[in-house]
C-alpha cells in the first residue's frame, strides 16, 4: 500500500512536469496526488466501490489543491489538474471497447455505465470542493 | 494614459491563460480584476474558443474581439500571468508604467516547455506509473514507458503539425494498441497493461477539470464545451484503440 502511494506521488509528478508546472510546485502536487489516491485505497478498503473511491480520491486532491493553492500563491488548476489524470477512467473505457470487440455486450454495459459513473464521481468530488472554497473567499 | 493599449495588454493577458490551459472563468476575471480600478466600466465573455471584452469611459465604448485558436497545456504560464495580473490590478492609473508589464506579458508567453528530452522521459514515468496504480504489474513497467515514450513524442511531433486533438487521439490509441500488441506477442508484458497505461497521457485531464470549474463558477457555456470536449477526446481514443484490436481480433490474434 506504501508502494502504491508512492507510485501515486511519482506519475502525479511526472504528469505535473509534463504539464509545465512550475518547478517549485511539481513536489507538491506530487503530494497531492499521493494523498488523494491514499484515499481513494482507504476507500477501497472500507467498500470496494471503484466510484466511491474515485469520489473520495477527487474530493481529497481538490481539497489538497485549494490548501496549497493559498500557500503558494498558484492557481488552484496547477495542483488539480496533475492529479485528477490517474483517476480518469482510462481502464475501464478500454476495457469497454475490449468486450465489444469480444462481443461481450452486457459486459460492454456494465463497464460503459462503470466508466461514466466514475468520471462523474470525479467530477461530483471536484465541485464538492469548489463550491465550498466560494464560500469561504466570499 | 491610453484606454485602447490598456484593453489590449488585459485581453493579451487573458488570451494566454486561455491558451494555456486555463480556466475559462480565470481568464474573464482575469480582464475584468485588471482593469476595474482603471476604467469607468469593464464588461468581458470569454469562451474557450474566443474573447470578448469592452470598457467604457466618458460615455465612449470601445470593444475588442479575440478568437483563440491553439490550445496548449502549459500550467507555468498560466502561474505565472496570474501573479502578474494580481500586480497589475493592484496598481494606480497614475502611477502605471505599462511598458514594464507589457514587457513581461511578452516574455512569459515567449517561454519554453521544460526540455524536450526529460519531458519525454517523464511522460514514460508518469504514464508506467499510473499503469501500476490501475492494476499491472512490475512485467508491465518497461514495455509500457518505452510505449509512452514513443508515443509522447509522436504526440509532440502531429502537435507541432496543428493536427486536431481528436485525430492526434485516434492516431495515438492506435498506435499504443499496436505496441501493445507487438509487445505482449512477444509476452513482454500483458496487452491490457501496457495499452491502459500508456494512454493516460492521451486523457483529458484539462478538459474535465476545467470543465467542472467553470460549472461551478457558472460558466455553464464554458462548462458544456469542455465536457463535449473531454468526451470527443475519449471517445476518439477508444476508437483508435478499438481500430486496431478489431483488425488483430479479427486476423486471429489473441486478447
Amino acid at each position: 500500500m506504501i508502494l502504491q502511494i508512492l507510485y501515486g506521488f511519482f506519475a502525479t509528478a511526472g504528469f505535473a512536469f509534463l504539464f509545465n508546472v512550475p518547478f517549485n510546485a511539481i513536489v507538491v502536487s506530487g503530494l497531492s496526488g499521493a494523498i488523494g489516491w491514499a484515499g481513494y485505497l482507504l476507500a477501497m478498503k472500507i467498500y470496494p466501490s471503484i466510484v466511491a473511491a474515485s469520489f473520495i480520491a477527487s474530493l481529497f486532491i481538490g481539497i489538497m489543491g485549494e490548501i496549497f493553492a493559498q500557500k503558494k500563491k498558484y492557481p488552484t488548476t496547477i495542483f488539480v489538474i496533475p492529479g485528477i489524470i490517474p483517476l480518469v477512467p482510462g481502464a475501464y473505457s478500454y476495457k469497454t471497447v475490449l468486450a465489444i470487440i469480444q462481443g461481450n455486450n452486457k459486459q460492454a454495459f456494465d463497464l460503459g455505465l462503470q466508466t461514466i459513473g466514475i468520471a462523474l464521481a470525479i467530477a461530483a468530488g471536484l465541485m464538492f470542493v469548489i463550491s465550498f472554497s466560494r464560500i469561504k473567499k466570499r | 494614459m491610453n484606454h485602447e493599449d490598456l484593453l489590449k495588454f488585459a485581453v493579451l493577458a487573458g488570451q494566454t491563460i486561455l491558451e494555456n490551459g486555463g480556466e475559462t472563468y480565470r481568464s474573464e476575471d482575469t480582464i475584468t480584476r485588471m482593469l476595474e480600478n482603471k476604467v469607468e466600466r469593464v464588461e468581458t465573455f470569454v469562451t474557450p474558443t474566443g474573447i470578448f471584452a469592452s470598457i467604457e469611459n466618458d460615455g465612449k465604448i470601445q470593444t475588442t474581439i479575440t478568437r483563440v485558436k491553439q490550445r496548449d497545456s502549459d500550467l507555468n504560464k498560466v502561474a505565472l500571468v496570474n501573479d502578474l495580473s494580481r500586480r497589475f490590478s493592484r496598481e494606480n492609473l497614475d502611477t502605471l508604467d505599462l511598458d514594464k508589464y507589457v514587457k513581461e506579458l511578452r516574455k512569459i508567453r515567449s517561454k519554453g516547455k521544460y526540455n524536450y528530452v526529460l519531458r519525454i522521459f517523464f511522460a514514460g514515468v508518469a504514464a508506467a506509473l499510473s499503469g501500476m496504480l490501475l492494476g499491472s504489474t512490475l512485467k508491465d513497467f518497461l514495455p509500457t514507458f518505452v510505449t509512452a515514450t514513443l508515443l509522447q513524442i509522436f504526440v509532440t511531433y502531429f502537435e507541432k503539425l496543428r493536427l486536431s486533438t481528436f485525430i492526434i487521439n485516434i492516431i495515438g490509441g492506435a498506435f499504443a494498441a499496436l505496441l501493445g500488441i507487438i509487445f505482449s506477442h512477444f509476452s513482454v508484458g500483458t496487452l491490457n497493461g501496457i495499452i491502459i497505461g500508456s494512454i493516460v497521457t492521451l486523457l483529458p485531464g484539462v478538459a474535465i477539470t476545467n470543465a467542472v470549474r467553470d460549472a461551478i463558477w457558472g460558466d455553464l457555456v464554458s462548462a458544456v464545451s469542455r465536457g463535449v470536449e473531454a468526451g470527443m477526446s475519449a471517445i476518439s481514443i477508444a476508437a483508435g484503440v478499438g481500430f486496431v484490436l478489431n483488425i488483430w481480433y479479427i486476423i486471429g490474434g489473441k486478447l
